[in-house]
């Protein structure tokens, strides 16, 4: 009698001690209303007719798709850049150091004759836009310092892109992809419009659990890696309140696939992007 | 301890329930005058479609005793899986704690511990596409159990 009244009594307090210890966080319901798949030039249009990031670039990637996504590098200034590696390199291809190290009058001076290599402010790129293809979108894919600078510096980031939307009248139209959910959190300001997508390498749930904890807009993805997307994901993303933009997306079937399914931005480098889907139909 | 005794090594059962480690069992030894090293399994032992196992190596260090309580510190490293309906996930963790400890007779003891646990995810498998989750970075981990000294 005695032994089972300590075994319920223990019963009961482990039970009523457990009962508030979650282990796993289970999120919310949302929803978004799908919109038709927007292809983005990869690093404005690749390198098939222009280098990479250039003005030439970023005017064909507008011209030719629903919108670009480029690089951003930081200069010692706090300028944003465009440049997919973190080194600045001079016209002989020499390396000037990184860029979150280097004055942006040095960035400035490097232009070659045949002016086919040179580096270009994302403000002059969201002049463009804004001028010539405001309806458009613009992708910001805001790479880390690979080294440890203060979370002082991701706020001057963060002020900077905020800034110019707001100078250029883009709210609604740029994304930012980006692995800091502190500067991604930064940006999460409905004045302002800006989209933001967590960075992650395949690892669906990992993501869209980083893009929920942090109130992001949702997930930038890297297709053919770890976790497969199909139907049921994207629809399960959507029914929770988040978008998807996918990067990689060049081969003929992953672009076929990956619009039946309804992913909301495409980054690609296949500039035959339309007529595949086209014939596809 | 006399100066130049050598302390007899010490064999301890130990066994309980904690949040992460789920019902456990181990083997404990003394590794020094005032530490000892565990080395547990736990598991909820369910058969629906909720279960939970779990392995960990914790070192603990006496620190002072207040009214016979015995107050300790210590570092757990824990591994532990939980399916439920939706996920599988395993991690890994790492959980400084307090502990305090009681001996009921010569042999015998009672002790209570808590202290945050760290994960880090090392897996997850999907079993559907009814929920969005992911295990808490941060959990809190309390256990209660027994100890006997075997020698």
């Amino acid at each position: 009698m005695k032994f089972h009244k300590f075994s319920n009594l223990t019963f009961f307090i482990i039970t009523l001690l457990t009962s508030g210890c979650e282990k796993i966080e289970y999120f919310d319901k949302g929803y978004i209303i799908p919109h038709a798949t927007q292809a983005l030039a990869h690093a404005a249009s690749g390198d098939y007719k222009f280098p990479g990031q250039t003005i030439e670039a970023v005017n064909f990637g507008f011209r030719s798709f629903d919108g670009i996504e480029v690089d951003i590098q930081t200069s010692k200034n706090y300028t944003l850049w465009l440049s997919h590696d973190n080194v600045v390199y001079n016209c002989e291809g020499k390396d000037l150091g990184k860029f979150i190290s280097t004055e942006d009058n040095t960035i400035t001076d490097i232009f070659n004759k045949d002016s086919t290599f040179y580096y270009v402010k994302l403000d002059s790129v969201f002049q463009i836009m804004s001028e010539k293809w405001p309806e458009k979108y613009i992708s910001l894919d805001i790479k880390r310092p690979y080294q440890l600078i203060p979370f002082s510096s991701y706020n001057s980031i963060a002020d900077e892109i905020k800034s110019l939307v707001e100078k250029y009248e883009l709210s609604g139209h740029v994304l930012i992809e980006s692995s800091s959910t502190y500067l991604l959190k930064r940006l999460n300001d409905p004045a302002n419009g800006i989209q933001t997508y967590y960075f992650c390498l395949g690892d669906f749930d990992k993501g869209v659990a980083e893009a929920k904890l942090n109130d992001l807009t949702g997930i930038s993805f890297k297709i053919n890696s770890y976790d497969e997307l199909n139907g049921s994901l994207i629809e399960l993303l959507h029914s929770s309140g988040l978008k998807i933009q996918v990067f990689y997306a060049n081969e003929p079937a992953d672009i076929v696939d990956l619009n039946v399914i309804g992913v909301d931005f495409m980054q690609t480098d296949n500039l035959d992007f339309y007529t595949i889907l086209e014939s596809n139909n | 301890m006399l100066a130049g005794q050598v302390q007899k090594p010490k064999l301890t059962l130990t066994c309980g329930y904690g949040i992460y480690d789920a019902y456990f069992v181990g083997l404990g030894t003394n590794i020094g005058p005032k530490n000892q090293i565990y080395l547990t399994s736990g598991s909820d032992f369910s058969f629906t479609d909720h279960k939970q196992f779990s392995l960990a190596i914790s070192e603990i260090r006496k620190l002072f005793t207040v009214y016979k309580i015995k107050i300790n510190f210590g570092i757990k490293l824990l591994y532990w899986r939980l399916e439920d309906r939706y996920f599988i996930f395993s991690s890994a963790a790492l959980q400084p704690f307090f502990a305090t400890t009681i001996d009921l007779k010569k042999k015998l003891s009672i002790f209570t511990s808590i202290g945050p646990l760290f994960n880090m995810q090392l897996k997850s498998i999907r079993k559907n596409y009814e929920a969005i989750g992911w295990p808490k970075k941060i959990g809190a981990n309390w256990s209660l159990g027994l100890r006997y000294n075997f020698f």
